[in-house]
């Protein structure tokens, strides 16, 4: 009964945890998905030490975790999951009003404090049956691990027909599978299961949907819209890749880039949310104003200078005017690649155009095809910093590379952006293409690029071959009032003559980064500038992220002063997240040690160090995966899903198997760790592009085949530590607690590796902490 | 338990709304609102300025922003709106350079703070709020606090007001991806439009529009929020 409740509260476990990371992601900001495994990790930490300090309280030495308490446990576990969900419904949790009222930060450590209970329970259960079953802790794993690899996968196969909250119920209603089968210690218990099972009964019901409705923060684009007349959800999706909703409205509008010369209409468009935010927009081809007014928007500047119109491929992210440039070009065929299929499917209903749902990186990559427009449409984070977290594989210099190689000769790619101050993402996108035009050996790079600005936004051109100052594209910016930031061949009287800032900084700033790649010195000009705007790399793909802590003073006086313009920024919940992980853990891990000398854990420093790094290391290797796996499948929770499946299933018969070995595995296993994961990370990086044009089900194999190599040598170091380092009921409970800390510690370090150095950096933390439990562990089981 | 009651306690002490009346502290908090926020940042219109110090911005903020009305941040005000950084309000009430009696229109009535400013100012306000709790609490508000000049009215401000065109300035008060062609077709020669470029929660600069002829002179206008650190300045000392 046991192993069978281990099985079950995993599974709701992991399902939980996928689901939380969703529900985040809709209702708040994802930066507090981000948070979702540090809590979990938290609550399963705090249960190990709530153990250790129960054994070491215990003067008669009986058992801390008897029989009676797994159901117990499980109950506990399913109630509390119900309380979150009310709990995330009823408190009034806003994270965009947090430096706004002092409230919200008592309402995030609620939320936070909640939200760790069922991982407490949970942790508890899966501990205390570390404890009871002292010489099986490899059937303990991995009863634990196949549920959880099970739970991880349940979201991704079940949101398609039941949503967030659906689950959630449908997870707490799982592990009272238990009294089902007479498992309760008695009447009381079975009466208490019977009560929650009434609860989540009705939770389910019409009327409780207050209750369980997850509603997007009132600060989200979807919120914002709905409140306008006559403006109605048409159509919505759930998927484990996000929750899709077609709004339908006579208000909506969209052309950032827009000429101010431009006198027509402009169509009403419906728009397409991806949890509540980031529109894509559909535009009324019926009305009048489609797709004419397109052409007056700063990005149509490629489809206009273009010598020959005949494919033009559009890399759909949000917005949508790259659809309307690419219709009113008139160009023969359109290819328009979205990596939602939902969207996809949208689009292509909408406009009766070739949407296909693929990832941009991977067509290229998979087909000979070249088009003679490559449009990229992505247009960032609202607020500077807010992506900072976010991967994306669009605008790394591979690539540009890649949109190079699938241009025809005189073939344009195209992006534009939100006009920054200080310049920042255009001095990042040019130097990535310039690197890429180096790259493919064209001679003056420079001269191949140019930058045009509108009020709101630029727009960069690329090109095979040198872009000049023709009349037609002279004639475009002066008749629509755009002003020329860079064009190797004008000069700086045309970089600030219509939307007019009291100095040409953009101008100023993108000589000044010319000059020091001519002159071999762009490394210098990257380290000196006042924020990061070096071009990102498939191994350091976050495009959004520019802050340099180093600068972060002399950052706050350019942009006034005003504090609040970091609380978004990425990095800086990353740091602060880490600080308040170390004091939570410092806490976990000391107040064990502190509750007197009779059961106090004895873990050796050796035993302690080991559980240490064979907890940031699993976690380490796991968020490696992940973030590689992201780059293969292009959805990170995807990514997580089939990592965290494929790591935990092998996880488990590592752990199966280390039930026959005897004490030297310890060190053996760990040695396998470092071998198996290195392995991981070199085949994974070493042929990444060819891999890339594997098909979908065969990126799937891969992801899931290097998720499973080192996930089976990492599953065989806990049990094995349980078994010969930490033999006391009270040293088990604390090498838990222990591993969960580290395994927090990891994960938020992980994220800062991967934005501050590249995600190569996780992979080599990961092989340095096995390498340290190799050391550890040949002298943990002795003495 | 002590330290939950504790908790429970700062819980209501943050949350408690304060009395919105007109007191001598809201007086003295509105006049320092106006020296160290906006004079200090180099505002030294005199109109805009009494304007400032004349509008009692505590009644336009909810309740339990009440203690935060006169501070140097932006603020929500329900149904995912802001009310904009004080600085802000008065920056873009300057740019518009306003003549005494000019017809304004503002889109995003939002609060109705900006609008009173207006009003302040003399200037005959038309504003229209998309969101019908926004409209109809700012428009209580106008006719509690007696401002006869301003016209408020539910619905998109995207075609501007056509029956009281043309203005001889326009305010867009939220972040947009383009200028409505309608309302730059409804300014007055020589006209202007002001409207703010990015996030209220992030970086903002502002966007000045002037109409000359057929053409539009177009200022970014960075004001204190971006001190200008460019070339040799950017890098490291």
């Amino acid at each position: 009964m046991t192993l069978a409740a281990v099985f079950l509260v995993s599974f709701s476990t992991l399902a939980f945890e996928v689901l939380l990371a969703r529900v985040f992601a809709v209702s708040q900001w994802n930066h507090l998905s981000f948070l979702v495994i540090s809590v979990a990790l938290f609550g399963f930490a705090a249960s190990g030490t709530v153990l250790a300090a129960l054994k070491s309280t215990r003067s008669d030495g009986s058992d801390p975790f008897p029989q009676r308490w797994v159901p117990f446990a499980a109950l506990l576990f399913a109630a509390s999951l119900l309380a979150v969900l009310v709990c995330l419904n009823r408190v009034p949790l806003d994270y965009h009003r947090l430096p706004h009222q002092p409230a919200q930060a008592l309402y995030l450590l609620v939320v936070y404090l909640a939200v760790a209970v069922p991982f407490f329970f949970s942790g508890a259960l899966v501990a205390g049956a570390f404890i009871r079953l002292p010489a099986h802790p490899g059937t303990v794993y991995w009863a634990s691990m196949s549920g959880s690899a099970l739970g991880a996968l349940a979201p991704a196969l079940l949101l398609p027909f039941l949503d967030e909250a659906r689950l959630l119920i449908a997870a707490a209603l799982l592990p009272l599978a238990l009294f089902a089968f007479g498992a309760g210690p008695g009447r009381g218990a079975a009466a208490a299961a019977l009560l929650v099972a009434a609860a989540a009964i009705f939770l389910l019901t019409p009327g409780a949907a207050p209750l369980r409705e997850i509603a997007p923060s009132e600060f989200k684009f979807l919120s914002q819209v709905l409140q306008f007349p006559e403006t109605r959800v048409v159509e919505a999706r759930t998927s484990v890749r996000g929750r899709i909703e077609r709004v339908a409205s006579p208000h909506l509008r969209f052309a950032p880039g827009l000429s101010l010369q431009y006198p027509g209409a402009l169509p009403a468009a419906q728009a397409v949310f991806s949890d509540g935010d980031r529109p894509l927009f559909l535009y009324d081809t019926a009305a009048s104003g489609w797709p004419d007014f397109a052409r007056h928007s700063l990005s149509f500047t490629a489809y206009a200078v273009a010598p020959r119109l005949e494919r033009v491929l559009v890399i759909a992210g949000g917005g949508g005017l790259a659809i309307a440039c690419a219709a009113a070009s008139g160009a023969a065929e359109v290819l328009i690649l979205h990596p939602n299929p939902a969207v996809a499917q949208m689009i292509g209903r909408h406009y009766r155009m070739n949407a296909a749902p693929e990832q941009a990186r991977t067509r290229l990559a998979r087909a000979e095809e070249r088009f003679d427009v490559i449009h990229l449409e992505n247009w960032g984070a609202t607020i500077p910093g807010a992506g900072a977290l976010d991967q994306d594989h669009t605008l790394t210099v591979e690539a540009f590379s890649a949109y190079l190689q699938r241009l025809t000769p005189e073939g344009l790619f195209v992006v534009s952006r939100r006009l920054l101050l200080p310049p920042a993402d255009s001095l990042r996108l040019w130097s990535a293409a310039r690197q890429a035009l180096a790259a493919a050996g064209v001679a003056e790079p420079e001269r191949c690029l140019a930058l045009l600005r509108s009020w709101d936004s630029f727009t960069l051109l690329m090109a095979r071959s040198p872009l000049r100052a023709t009349a037609p594209l002279l004639e475009r910016a002066r008749s629509l009032n755009f002003d020329v930031v860079f064009l190797a061949e004008a000069g700086a009287e045309l970089a600030n003559r219509y939307s007019v800032f009291d100095a040409p900084y953009h101008y100023q700033e993108h000589l000044r980064l010319a000059q020091a790649y001519s002159a071999g010195r762009a490394q210098e000009y990257f380290r000196d500038y006042l924020i990061d705007a070096a071009p990102q790399s498939d191994l350091r793909p976050f495009p959004e992220r520019f802050l340099k802590w180093s600068r972060a003073g002399e950052l706050h006086r350019t942009l006034g002063g005003r504090s609040h313009v970091f609380l978004f920024s990425g990095e800086a919940v990353v740091a602060v997240v880490f600080a308040e992980a170390l004091l939570v853990s410092l806490a976990l891990l000391l107040i064990p040690r502190r509750l007197g000398p009779e059961g106090t854990p004895r873990l050796r420093p050796a035993v302690l160090f080991f559980f240490l790094s064979i907890g940031a290391g699993f976690m380490s290797a796991e968020l490696f995966l992940v973030y590689a796996g992201t780059f293969f499948l292009g959805d990170p929770v995807l990514s997580l899903t089939l990592v965290a499946a494929g790591v935990l299933v092998a996880a488990g018969a590592g752990g199966l198997a280390a039930q026959r070995l005897g004490a030297s595995a310890l060190r053996g296993s760990a040695v396998a760790a470092v071998f198996c994961v290195a392995l991981a990370a070199l085949g994974l990086g070493a042929a990444a592009e060819t891999l890339l044009a594997l098909p979908w089900t065969g990126r799937c194999g891969l992801v899931l085949a290097a998720a499973m190599t080192p996930g089976f040598a990492m599953g065989m170091l806990f049990p094995l530590g349980m078994r010969f380092a930490a033999p006391r009921p009270a040293d088990k409970a604390y090498a838990w607690a222990a591993n969960g800390c580290a395994a927090v510690l990891a994960a938020i370090a992980s994220a800062q590796l991967a934005i501050g150095i590249g995600i190569h950096a996780i992979a080599a933390a990961a092989l340095l902490c096995y390498v340290a439990a190799a050391l550890a562990g040949g002298y943990a089981h002795r003495g | 338990m002590r330290m939950l009651f504790w908790c429970l306690c700062s819980l209501l002490l943050v949350t408690q709304p304060a009395k919105a009346d007109e007191t001598p502290q809201t007086s003295a908090a509105r006049e320092r609102m106006v020296r160290e926020q906006i004079k200090a940042r180099g505002i030294a219109n005199p109109a805009v300025l009494a304007a400032m110090g004349t509008v009692p911005r505590h009644r336009f903020v909810p309740a339990d922003q009440l203690r935060a009305a006169y501070d140097d941040r932006p603020l929500p005000i329900g149904e995912g709106q802001t009310i904009s950084q004080p600085y802000i309000v008065a920056l873009m009430t300057d740019l518009l350079g306003l003549a005494p009696a000019a017809r304004v229109l503002e889109v995003g009535t939002g609060s109705g703070y900006q609008a009173a400013v207006l009003a302040a100012l003399g200037a005959e306000v038309y504003t229209v709020e998309i969101k019908q709790p926004l409209h109809a609490k700012a428009a209580a508000a106008f006719e509690h606090l007696g401002y006869r000049s301003i016209k408020s009215r539910h619905g998109d401000g995207y075609f501007g007001w056509e029956e009281a065109a043309p203005f001889d300035a326009i305010m867009i008060t939220a972040a947009v991806d383009h200028i409505p062609p309608p309302l730059l077709a409804q300014l007055k020669e020589g006209g202007r439009l002001v409207l703010p470029l990015g996030s209220p929660f992030g970086y903002q600069n502002l966007v000045l529009v002037t109409r000359r002829g057929g053409d539009h002179e177009v200022r970014q206008i960075a004001g204190v929020l971006f001190v200008p650190l460019t070339g040799r300045a950017l890098e490291k000392k």
